[in-house]
């Protein structure tokens, strides 16, 4: 035991290196498999508040893309709106409506963190669970699908953005409701890949990449991209789709996290039939 | 050992380093592709005699600070450590015994600018290897993985040299934040 001991001790330096990059490895598979880990509840309020501050300096600076961008997003909702339209009809009734259920709720948020050039990219957006969010909430921008809130703390949350190795939404054809997946193959932070769609449907370059609103995250009809190259190789069943995603995630700043109001309801139910 | 005046210079060393990471570069975007991690210069730059186990701690710290700012944990701290256990057996090698002066850091003006590109050059090639390769983790994105730390490496190696010659080539003539 003495001898163990001494000889521990004289090469120590070795065994603090084994030591540290255990403790590393433990924290990578920690950090990469359960989102449950310590990191982003005690350390993001503090690198949360940094950003905040050098975002609020940084934010000065895009105002004038940012604003336009907000009043385009304001001018359609606009004309989406009850006032810009006349009754056609002086016979119509207005009633209250028991027919249609709010099922989706938009709550805004800002990017305080984000990057486009890493593998896996996480952002980091500036509302948390005091706001009323959650986890596996979907997060969206005007212009498209942006990612996935995977923690949360009180004002804080981190989202994995769809530039991400894990990354996977359900999307769908928009012109034939043919449904795949989106994923990221890295490299280029404008381009993803769409699979799963059989080489049997007519694909051509153009067509528009919408969310199915299969997952319970994101509504349905969330733009994700238009498709930029489709082919079949020979004796496969399935296209190779490369889209060009319609969010230019490099100036992603104000987003609206998406929450499901149903989902305990649509969840107890699928659990119900996954315990039989 | 070290004096307590370059006690207080590497403490200020590692924070701006760290703010510099994650407040600039980790933002900087290169064609989608590059990501220079210009971090691992404060390990590089530690004294010679720097005593090793506590090198090896500076660097987890180091690593660990900037996977705070990156949402990476640990893979940051993962790569810094390595480079700390190599870098002493790396220095006996190409270094002599001279220049190993004590409370001497491996700039320009210690060693010469030949041994500071091959020194930082395979440090930080090693450092770049490691992370790009524990962040992808698949031997699918190989190439493009390969591709990736190269290229990041040749800019944090420019971005090293640029500094040493900035900060680090004239003696003492010049007095500021960083000697």
């Amino acid at each position: 035991m003495r001898n163990l001991i001494l000889f521990i001790w004289k090469n120590n330096f070795f065994f603090l290196f084994i030591l540290l990059e255990a403790l590393a490895v433990f924290l990578i598979v920690q950090g990469n498999y359960y989102h449950k880990n310590v990191f982003i509840h005690s350390s993001n309020q503090i690198t949360g508040k940094i950003y905040e501050v050098t975002h609020d300096v940084k934010g000065y600076f895009t105002l004038n893309r940012q604003n336009t961008r907000l009043a385009e997003e304001n001018a359609r909702l606009r004309n989406a709106s009850d006032y810009a339209f006349m009754e056609s009809a002086l016979t119509t009734i207005r009633h209250e409506d028991t027919l249609f259920h709010r099922v989706f709720e938009f709550i805004p948020a800002r990017v305080i963190s984000s990057s486009v050039s890493r593998r896996n990219n996480n952002w980091i957006i500036n509302k948390g669970r005091r706001q009323g969010l959650n986890e596996d909430m979907g997060v969206i921008s005007s212009y498209g699908i942006v990612g996935i809130v995977v923690e949360v703390s009180n004002n804080f949350s981190l989202v994995y953005s769809i530039l991400h190795k894990q990354a996977n939404i359900s999307a769908m054809l928009k012109k034939n409701n043919h449904k795949g997946f989106v994923t990221w193959p890295g490299v280029n932070y404008r381009k993803g890949i769409i699979h799963d769609i059989p080489a049997h449907v007519n694909v051509e370059k153009g067509d528009t990449v919408i969310t199915s609103g299969n997952s319970m995250i994101f509504p349905e009809n969330i733009m994700v991209g238009t498709v930029s190259e489709a082919n079949v190789k020979q004796g496969k069943s399935f296209y190779n789709i490369e889209i060009k995603f319609s969010e230019d995630y490099n100036n992603t700043e104000y987003v609206y996290v998406v929450k499901n109001l149903m989902k305990n309801e649509l969840k107890t139910l699928t659990e119900a039939r996954d315990d039989e | 050992m070290m004096s307590s005046n370059k006690i207080m210079i590497n403490i200020l060393r590692f924070v701006a380093f760290v703010l510099i990471q994650g407040l600039i570069l980790n933002h900087v975007n290169i064609n989608g592709y590059l990501n220079p991690l210009l971090y691992v210069m404060f390990i590089l730059l530690l004294p010679f005699d720097m005593s090793r186990p506590l090198t090896l701690i500076l660097a987890f710290l180091l690593g660990y600070a900037v996977d705070l700012f990156s949402g990476t944990p640990g893979m940051h701290a993962a790569a810094s450590v390595f480079v700390a256990f190599v870098r002493p057996y790396f220095m006996d090698a190409i270094l002599k015994h001279d220049e190993e002066e004590t409370g001497n850091e491996p700039t320009i003006r210690v060693i010469g600018f030949r041994k500071v590109v091959y020194y930082n050059g395979v440090l930080v090639l090693i450092h770049h290897m490691i992370f790009f390769f524990i962040e992808a983790f698949r031997i699918s994105e190989f190439l493009q993985t390969m591709v990736r730390a190269l290229l990041s490496s040749v800019i944090t190696i420019a971005l090293i040299i640029v500094i040493q010659f900035l900060f680090f080539s004239k003696s003492k003539t010049r007095s500021g934040l960083w000697r």
